[in-house]
């Protein structure tokens, strides 16, 4: 089996048109889309804010009536999501430095007078000063309500945190909140889509009804089992393998998308993903004694239909999709690989993450049951 | 017990017979030829003794057993030459010998040696680096061969391996064949190139429209049939009195004459030659050029079916 699959691998690399369209085709169109949405991903996409937390000295703060507030400025700061406000806390004249180096965006002083420096031309200035100018009137709507209706002090306090969770970003059934991004997730899908390219010509290539390669092969004594497994595991392989290229050209070389803190669950869903695509280019392969031409016409009108519905062409398709037939979204290849990302690099909803794993692994073992089973028929009515 | 037994075989394609109850015994050793033309059923013939066909009626056992889709054993001592070259074009022409061959005989060392025999044997040294489409129509012939016979099957299946070869290239074919019939291998050998059976072939089956015509060695098929010898007389004119003349010469059972050149054929044996020639001298008449043949597996095939092998 082991000889079968290096040779099928030998032959899929060899074969120029394959590893350009499978390959190099994501590998230009990422260059491509690098250049043209990368502008407008840099302009849409929010770096972390860092700014600094001045404490009081040790003095001033022990005497302070307000050193108890003082904690409860820090919580409330760094109550915020890591990825995008980092707080430092450092001493007055660290802060000032860092400010001075641009190592920092801004710097809160806590005490009774809270305040708030800000560099200059800094882009994120206006969202420090919303996030202390949100305090400041929390701060004053509870004192007033403590002083005028203390018994509704409580539901004051469940009020706000109230809207401090319906301010939170929600995703909304899988509609790309970033379209520029969702590019970037489509290009992936595509190409993870495009290991249905290897798993047609693998498995043509192993039935004695679509090629007198596949005729000599079932003619001989290898085992049918044998034969199908080396098709599928040699096609998986080998397109798992560029996406994992394209991934790496995308994160390292390009930088357009940033894999470092859940590189596991990407790899993981590239993994299914070409499972995914592996299977049904299999099950196109095993469907009646086409030539190869056909069948191929015929993976590169669903790997086409599939990226389309992934927004890889025009954004809003799967938005329009998942509002009017979302059970489309469920089973496309491609918009469930670009749900998983989004998941995953921009939400961390992992039960969206969970959920399009969960979809891609079982399409694809349906889709291979139906591969092997048409595959292990051995004889033909003709050839 | 013959090496392969056919009984009855029956295989049909929607409303077209392509075998029809077929009945064959092949014995070890031999090199059996399958003469017809196309679409006779030759391949039909081979594809069910692979087990890829499915077929209707009759059976077909291999070595004493009935042959499966998993008869791995059985296929294991089995080499099939495509009629269409079987060969990847991404890889060279060692790597192709050695996948192929591979699938026979996982010993690395053991496959090394069988592989280089067999680039020797259809001579292709040389060529071991290079692709298929590098290759001339007559190499990719002998690389097709050199994949079917590395793991020196005990039975060779050679289905039309010389269409669209040089000559050179078929010669060598050829010759390879017989060396591995020499060598141990029976041969299955299917062609409509009636020459290349009649040089090769111990026994020779004709078929046409699924059905086995004649079964036999060459020389009993040439029995089976009424032309003992055939008479060419090219470049020569003749009146309808001498035409009919030689008509009623005896043995003569045909006389064509078309385009100034008369071909007769005789029954029985013996050589007629002289006495047409010595008509023509009492009559005057000279001709271009004149020969004589006895009958060929051609003149088999067009006495039993009524048309022309390559028709």
């Amino acid at each position: 089996m082991f000889l079968i699959m290096k040779r099928q691998i030998l032959v899929n690399i060899r074969e120029k048109s394959n590893i350009f369209w499978t390959m190099i085709f994501p590998l230009i169109l990422a260059t491509l889309f690098h250049f043209t949405l990368g502008e407008m991903l840099d302009q849409n996409g929010m770096e972390t804010i860092s700014a600094a937390y001045v404490t009081q000295s040790a003095a001033e703060s022990a005497e302070s009536p307000s050193h108890q507030e003082k904690d409860s400025f820090l919580e409330y700061l760094e109550s915020f999501d890591n990825s995008w406000l980092k707080i430092l806390p450092m001493t007055e004249k660290e802060a000032e430095n860092a400010l001075k180096n641009d190592e920092i965006l801004g710097t809160f002083y806590g005490g009774e007078e809270k305040s708030l420096t800000i560099g200059e031309n800094s882009t994120y200035t206006s969202i420090l000063s919303q996030i202390l100018e949100i305090y400041e009137k929390n701060e004053v709507l509870i004192a007033r309500i403590a002083q005028d209706h203390p018994e509704h002090l409580s539901d004051a306090v469940a009020a706000l945190e109230d809207y401090k969770t319906c301010t939170e970003t929600v995703t909304f059934g899988g509609t790309s909140m970033d379209s520029v991004q969702n590019y970037f997730f489509a290009l992936i899908a595509m190409t993870c889509l495009y290991g249905s390219f290897m798993g047609m010509y693998n498995a043509v290539g192993v039935q004695a009804n679509t090629s007198v390669l596949g005729a000599r092969l079932t003619a001989g004594c290898v085992k049918r089992y044998k034969s199908i497994a080396a098709s599928l595991l040699s096609s998986w392989m080998i397109s798992f393998l560029e996406v994992l290229i394209l991934l790496f050209y995308m994160d390292v070389i390009l930088g357009d998308i940033d894999l470092s803190r859940q590189i596991l669950q990407i790899f993981v869903i590239c993994a299914a993903a070409t499972l995914y695509s592996c299977s049904l280019g299999m099950v196109i392969g095993t469907v009646g004694s086409w030539s190869a031409n056909l069948k191929n016409g015929i993976v590169v009108a669903v790997s086409m239909a599939c990226s389309f519905a992934a927004d890889l062409m025009l954004s809003g398709v799967k938005g329009a999709i998942e509002t009017y037939a979302p059970v489309i979204n469920r089973i496309n290849p491609g918009a469930l690989t670009t749900d998983a990302f989004y998941s995953v690099l921009v939400y961390n909803d992992t039960e969206k993450y969970f959920r399009s794993l969960i979809l891609l692994t079982v399409f694809a073992l349906l889709l291979l049951t139906a591969a092997v089973l048409s595959m292990r028929r051995m004889r033909y009515e003709s050839i | 017990m013959s090496m392969i037994e056919i009984r009855n075989l029956v295989k049909r394609y929607k409303d077209t017979i392509a075998l029809d109850h077929l009945n064959l015994d092949i014995e070890e050793g031999e090199i059996f030829g399958l003469l017809g033309p196309n679409g006779s059923g030759k391949t039909t013939v081979i594809n069910c003794l692979l087990a890829l066909l499915k077929f209707d009626k009759g059976s077909i056992k291999i070595f004493g057993e009935e042959i499966q889709p998993d008869s791995y054993e059985i296929k294991r001592q089995i080499g099939i030459v495509m009629q269409n070259v079987a060969v990847f074009n991404e890889l060279n022409v060692y790597e192709n010998v050695d996948y192929f061959c591979g699938l026979y005989v996982p010993d690395r060392r053991k496959r090394k040696q069988l592989v280089e025999e067999a680039i020797a044997f259809t001579g292709l040294e040389g060529y071991e680096k290079k692709r298929p489409q590098k290759l001339s129509g007559g190499l990719l012939r002998r690389l097709n061969i050199a994949c079917g016979i590395a793991h020196r099957p005990r039975l060779v299946i050679l289905d039309e391996p010389t269409v669209a070869v040089d000559p050179q290239s078929r010669n060598k074919i050829l010759e390879g064949i017989c060396q591995m019939n020499r060598q141990g291998s029976t041969i299955i050998y299917t062609s409509h190139y009636m020459e290349e059976v009649e040089q090769i072939c111990s026994r020779i089956a004709i078929l046409d429209k699924g059905r086995c015509l004649a079964l036999g060695t060459k020389e009993d098929l040439k029995h089976m049939i009424k032309t003992g010898e055939k008479v060419h007389l090219e470049g020569i004119c003749l009146t309808p009195v001498q035409l009919e003349t030689i008509r009623r010469m005896p043995q003569v059972y045909s006389a064509v004459y078309e385009n100034e050149t008369l071909t007769l054929r005789y029954e029985g044996s013996g050589s007629h030659l002289l006495g047409l020639l010595h008509y023509l001298e009492e009559e005057h008449l000279t001709c271009g050029s004149c020969f004589s043949e006895l009958p060929t597996l051609n003149d088999v095939f067009l006495e039993i079916t009524g048309k022309e092998l390559r028709d």
